[in-house]
């Protein structure tokens, strides 16, 4: 502080170094001592520097006149120098205790005060300038938080509220969820005189929340209060970038999780594994750090490896941003898992490749199903390729026709049959032909097989005659089958057809063969069997022979009856095992043999002996299986003498209606050499009957296990009234046939006979 | 229809067994002989179990006389079981073959 004591009549008393200073004097080389000579060196201006005070208007001069000067701020100019400074002047005039009146002036130099006073308003008007000129809302606040400054950016919101003061309300323009956050962010920074941040939204005056970010600095002022200066940025672009941005990442964490297929992402510089799904680590057996621990060339088939060199490469090129490949991953318990490869490049912000997703699809049962496919198309290539072979080493003809009866393949030999020549186009469809029976009569053609098989019927040897379009007949037979589809539909037919007219002719000289043997059998039969009606003399005779197939009329049973001598008759039945031919010359033989036998000597024991001595030797055929009864009855007496070689055992039905079965026991023909046949005898009454009988008749049974037997025979008997030959033989024969439901398995010979004398 | 197996061979140690069931018609003759051709050839005492059969055709009788023969011839005897009253045992002592082979009847299940 500068002090200056001068008299009424402007002579300098006292004026301290600082006030000399101040008016730029440099004592004590500048001697003034006098306030006028001060004066000269010196202009006073208002502190704004526009006006120049007059003398009168000086400090000094004021005091002189009695004033009273205090805080009076002057802008003081050297005139000598470049010397200029702010003054603030106080003082008064004073009279002393001797009465002299003195001039005291206090001065003060604000020179550096008013600087950095300008200075800082200097900086307030940039400060504002520049929050005026910011997209932001700026605000400033005391230390109570109290908001005294804002910029225009305020006009953009809604819910600011304008205190009465002046400052800013701000609670109402947040929304409401973010209030309390910025309110406990707030109290902690202002009590902790820390940077405010917080995220909040801010409601617009459109009435729109947008995100903004609030920050504010704690700056302490140079009176060491605290000034809050706070701006709040629009984030909302970027807030929802990052929330789009989070929820994109959210849905692909989820994608990637929770996907039904593997998934993974490998880096792209050194091939090895980020992460993967939990599908991939069960798809190859491996977990989340053994993948990360393999390289991707490590479980890669070998040969699946150069698969992916060119897409990398053009990865790396920026040629390709994606591929798709089927490969072969190893599993970890050492088998190839097929997998479909799908590999997407991620770029970071420069472009560079960063790492790839990898979708991967397990396609085993897929390519499983592929490779069953192929076998099963190679098979069926095979098969076709083995039905074609055989079709064409087929001597029969083989056509394949399709569902509209077009002829899709014929063979070899069926061209041939049909007299297709070798260059001649193969006629296109079954319309082609027309069909005729074997008869000659027209056939329509959808009676032919093929057309048949379409329908779904199987056809087997349907013979016709084949009119080709040129006009040949050929005689064919044509088996044909239905070709279906997998759910049965017939999509085709194959008919196989052969050329038969050589065996229609075949067939024709057979049927005049069979004829022929007919014609042999029924003379064979007419030369075997006796006739039922011949007669014997004082014999009574039933006779009835009956075969099971009209067609084989020569059947195995046999009998015969022939007069030895006056009063001796001879009847033989008898079985041989089989029929036809063969077994009508085995008859023959047997009966001829017993024939001839009975004349040398007619005991029935002896020509049975004898008859099994002849059939036993000849080795000329297979044992076959020979019965037969054979007696002797001489009618003057009503002797029966008899012998059984094996066959069924004859009855007597007694006049008086008892049944006795005859003893009869012994082996059939051709066992044993030398077997001695035992005869046995018997005396018949006048009106008995013999009853004898082949197996077709005991044998009759019906379609259970019930078989009618020597019961059924014997039953007969006892209940029958007759004592006809003839009637007990037609009726017998009845009585089995209806046992078996009207029809017999086997043939079956009856021969009934007994005395007949004169009158009965 | 599959038809039943009507014609089985049992063997043991020392014993071939030939098993006919139920109606033994001309279809099963094949069958049987061969089974019964079988046992033979296999040198171990054979028998023919008619016991379950309820009728013989006379070709099976025809094979049982072939087959008993040969074995008749080479000092053995055939056994042949047959249910006492049933077609197979009136058959067989019809044709008198108990010289040759040995007919043994089993009175059926359930009689005294």
């Amino acid at each position: 502080m500068g002090i200056i004591i001068a008299t009424e009549d402007d002579q300098l008393i006292y004026w301290n170094p600082a006030a000399r200073e101040i008016h730029g004097f440099k004592m004590p080389e500048d001697s003034i001592v006098s306030l006028k000579e001060a004066q000269l060196s010196y202009e006073l201006w208002t502190p704004d520097g526009c006006h120049l005070l007059e003398l009168d208007e000086w400090p000094l001069k004021r005091m002189k006149r009695g004033e009273t000067v205090r805080d009076l701020e002057l802008r003081l100019r050297r005139l000598d120098q470049d010397w200029e400074r702010i003054i603030s002047y106080s003082g008064s005039m004073v009279e002393t205790a001797s009465g002299e009146r003195l001039i005291f002036l206090s001065i003060y130099d604000l020179t550096e005060q008013r600087k950095a006073e300008a200075a800082l308003r200097e900086s307030e008007e940039r400060f504002r300038n520049l929050a005026e000129s910011l997209p932001h809302l700026v605000w400033t606040a005391n230390a109570d938080g109290t908001v005294d400054y804002y910029n225009s950016r305020v006009a953009q919101y809604s819910g600011f509220e304008r205190k009465p003061d002046g400052t800013l309300a701000w609670q109402l323009v947040l929304h409401p969820d973010d209030v309390e956050a910025t309110i406990i962010a707030w109290q902690s920074a202002m009590s902790n005189k820390q940077i405010y941040e917080v995220e909040q939204r801010v409601r617009m005056i459109d009435g729109s929340y947008r995100w903004h970010l609030s920050r504010a600095y704690p700056v302490r002022q140079h009176d060491g209060t605290i000034k809050w200066f706070g701006t709040a940025t629009d984030i909302h672009e970027v807030k929802e970038t990052q929330e789009q941005l989070h929820e994109s990442e959210e849905k692909f964490r989820a994608v990637f999780e929770q996907a039904a297929i593997g998934m993974g992402r490998i880096s792209f510089k050194d091939a090895k594994w980020i992460d993967v799904n939990e599908v991939l680590c069960k798809m190859l057996g491996y977990s989340v750090e053994e993948f990360r621990a393999t390289p991707w060339p490590e479980i890669t088939h070998p040969d699946d490896i150069d698969l992916e060199l060119i897409p990398f490469r053009q990865m790396a090129a920026n040629k390709l941003n994606s591929y798709s490949v089927e490969k072969r991953f190893l599993h970890k318990e050492g088998y190839y898992v097929w997998a479909r490869l799908t590999l997407s490049l991620v770029r970071d912000a420069q472009g560079q490749p960063d790492y790839e997703i990898a979708i991967i699809e397990d396609i085993s049962d897929r390519k499983r199903a592929e490779e069953a496919l192929n076998q099963a198309r190679e098979e069926a290539e095979r098969r076709s390729a083995e039905l074609t072979s055989y079709f064409e080493s087929m001597a029969e003809g083989a056509v394949l026709i399709d569902a509209s009866g077009k002829l899709t393949y014929l063979n070899a030999a069926g061209r041939e049959i049909l007299k297709i020549p070798d260059n001649a186009p193969t006629p296109g469809s079954l319309s082609d032909y027309n069909l005729r029976t074997l008869q000659g009569e027209s056939m329509e053609r959808h009676r032919a097989a093929s057309y048949r098989a379409l329908q779904g019927e199987t056809i087997r040897d349907l013979k016709h005659i084949v009119i080709t379009p040129d006009g040949k007949e050929i005689m064919v037979s044509a088996s044909a089958s239905p070709v279906r589809d997998s759910s049965g539909k017939v999509i085709g037919a194959t008919t196989i057809f052969r050329d038969i007219k050589e065996a229609v002719e075949f067939e024709r000289q057979q049927a005049k063969l069979l004829e022929k043997e007919q014609h042999i059998s029924e003379v064979l039969q007419k030369a075997l069997i006796p006739e039922a009606d011949y007669h014997i003399p004082c014999c009574d005779l039933g006779i009835r022979y009956e075969s099971a197939y009209a067609e084989a009329r020569v059947g195995g049973d046999f009998y015969d009856i022939f007069e030895i001598s006056e009063n001796k008759i001879a009847i033989l039945i008898g079985d041989v095992a089989g029929k036809g031919l063969e077994a009508s010359i085995q008859v023959a033989a047997v009966r001829h043999t017993i024939r001839s036998y009975a004349f040398l000597d007619p005991r029935p024991g002896r020509v049975l002996t004898l008859a099994n001595e002849a059939l036993s030797r000849d080795s000329s055929t297979e044992i076959t299986m020979v019965t037969a009864f054979f007696a002797v009855l001489d009618t003057s007496i009503g002797a029966l003498t008899y012998a059984n070689a094996g066959h069924e055992i004859p009855f007597i039905r007694r006049f008086y209606g008892e049944v006795e079965e005859l003893n009869a026991e012994g082996l059939v023909f051709g066992v044993m050499p030398g077997y001695q046949y035992k005869e046995q005898s018997a005396l018949l009454h006048d009106k008995d009957r013999v009853v004898t009988f082949t197996d077709g008749v005991t044998e009759a049974r019906t379609n259970g296990s019930n078989i009618f037997g020597k019961e059924g025979v014997s039953s007969f008997l006892a209940t029958t009234q007759n004592i006809n030959a003839e009637e007990i033989a037609k009726d017998l024969l009845q009585a089995a046939k209806d046992f078996s439901g009207g029809k017999l398995k086997d043939d079956a010979a009856v021969v009934v006979f007994g005395l007949q004398r004169d009158g009965d | 229809m599959v038809e039943p197996e009507k014609v089985k061979v049992a063997y043991t140690d020392d014993r071939a067994t030939v098993i006919g069931l139920g109606e033994l018609d001309l279809y099963y003759i094949s069958q049987f002989d061969k089974a019964l051709t079988d046992a033979v050839s296999s040198n171990k005492s054979v028998v023919v179990d008619l016991t379950g059969a309820t009728f013989i055709d006379s070709a099976i009788l025809q094979s049982i006389i072939k087959h008993g023969k040969t074995i008749f011839n080479r000092g053995d005897r055939l056994k042949i079981l047959v249910t006492s009253g049933s077609h197979p045992e009136f058959v067989l002592e019809t044709v008198g073959f108990n010289i040759i082979v040995d007919i043994v009847s089993i009175e059926p299940d359930g009689s005294d």
